[in-house]
């Protein structure tokens, strides 16, 4: 069975033909989106500042990280719960739309950027976590982050405004 | 009567400014209006993290060990920039698309949703200006913590009937 077939079975179910034929569940969940996703962003870029070197100079970055990072967790699996009922509602219209996968693309850029900033940048902590010139590495790191949701950002509002491949 | 009146007053500078040149030219390219949402959304992504920061703090639930005027203060220019903004973007919006909000039920319920929420932020700083301390301090502290909470639910109640305007046709 191709992954499409899967996409046709998946908005058969019984609980994603609920959410796209009842009135209030789809813009409901949606609206819970956005706003997992604001306070998301906002938390993200909380911390990416810092590693710009630009904001928070007085605290240090793993006091910054400590404090932020479970609630850009919160958010985070809000977001993702949200976004899969969504998906699910229309999984194979969603599927092959195209801002839809360049969205989950930079999702997953911005996943691998954070995943290498915190098991191999992060390592070398100690050393500038109270330094107001961060090293390049950590301030790339930084600026791709913010940079990836920005267009994270972009990519959701134009799904609505996008069409299939 | 005054009811009907301000609504055929909002339908009438609702059917003016999708007349005027700045509105057509918002209209003319389909990007346009998209990019200006997606200015929005970051606006708000910055006004509420700021709000939702502040409040956590004032709940204990955020940065505990830091006293509570020193993250008000690191918030607040984030939060002022968001407004202006939000303001900005929302205006051109408006004017885009006026039929959209003006003469929308859910785009009034948000905006007097904004202003209680925008309210709240006052008292809390207001009470950080009179006195550092002034929210440290019992019953003062409770009350912090009750307003925190109502602002969470105001700042989140501005987001969800935001994404709703779209789906109350005008």
């Amino acid at each position: 069975m191709g992954v499409q077939a899967l996409f046709a079975e998946l908005q058969q179910t019984p609980l994603a033909t609920t959410i796209r034929e009842n009135t209030v569940l789809f813009p409901g969940i949606e609206s819970l989106h956005v706003l997992a996703v604001a306070f998301l962003v906002g938390s993200v870029a909380v911390v990416d500042l810092r590693l710009l070197g630009t904001r928070s100079l007085t605290r240090s970055i793993e006091e910054l990280m400590a404090i932020t990072l479970p609630w850009t967790w919160v958010a985070f699996a809000t977001a993702v719960v949200t976004g899969c009922l969504l998906f699910t509602s229309n999984a194979v219209e969603y599927s092959q739309n195209v801002a839809f996968r360049a969205k989950l693309l930079v999702l997953a850029l911005a996943g691998l950027n954070a995943a290498v900033f915190h098991s191999a940048t992060c390592r070398g902590l100690k050393a500038w976590e109270y330094s107001l010139h961060t090293p390049p590495s950590v301030r790339v790191a930084g600026a791709v982050s913010l940079l990836c949701w920005v267009a994270i950002v972009a990519l959701g509002r134009a799904i609505g405004f996008t069409s299939a491949l | 009567m005054a009811v009907t009146t301000s609504t055929s007053a909002l339908e009438q500078l609702s059917t003016w400014l999708s007349h005027t040149a700045v509105s057509a030219h918002l209209q003319k390219c389909e990007w346009t209006i998209p990019a200006i949402q997606t200015v929005h959304i970051l606006s708000i992504a910055a006004a509420i993290s700021s709000a939702f920061l502040l409040d956590l703090r004032f709940l204990g639930l955020f940065a505990p060990g830091r006293p509570t005027y020193v993250i008000a203060r690191r918030l607040q220019p984030w939060g002022t920039v968001a407004l202006v903004s939000l303001a900005v973007s929302g205006g051109l919006l408006i004017v885009a698309e006026p039929s959209r909000s003006l003469t929308n039920v859910v785009f009034a319920v948000k905006l007097l949703i904004l202003t209680a929420a925008l309210l709240g932020n006052w008292v809390l700083k207001r009470g950080l200006r009179v006195d550092l301390h002034f929210w440290d301090r019992e019953p003062a502290r409770k009350l912090s913590k009750i307003i925190a909470i109502i602002s969470l639910l105001l700042w989140s109640g501005v987001v969800l009937a935001g994404r709703l305007i779209a789906y109350v046709g005008a």
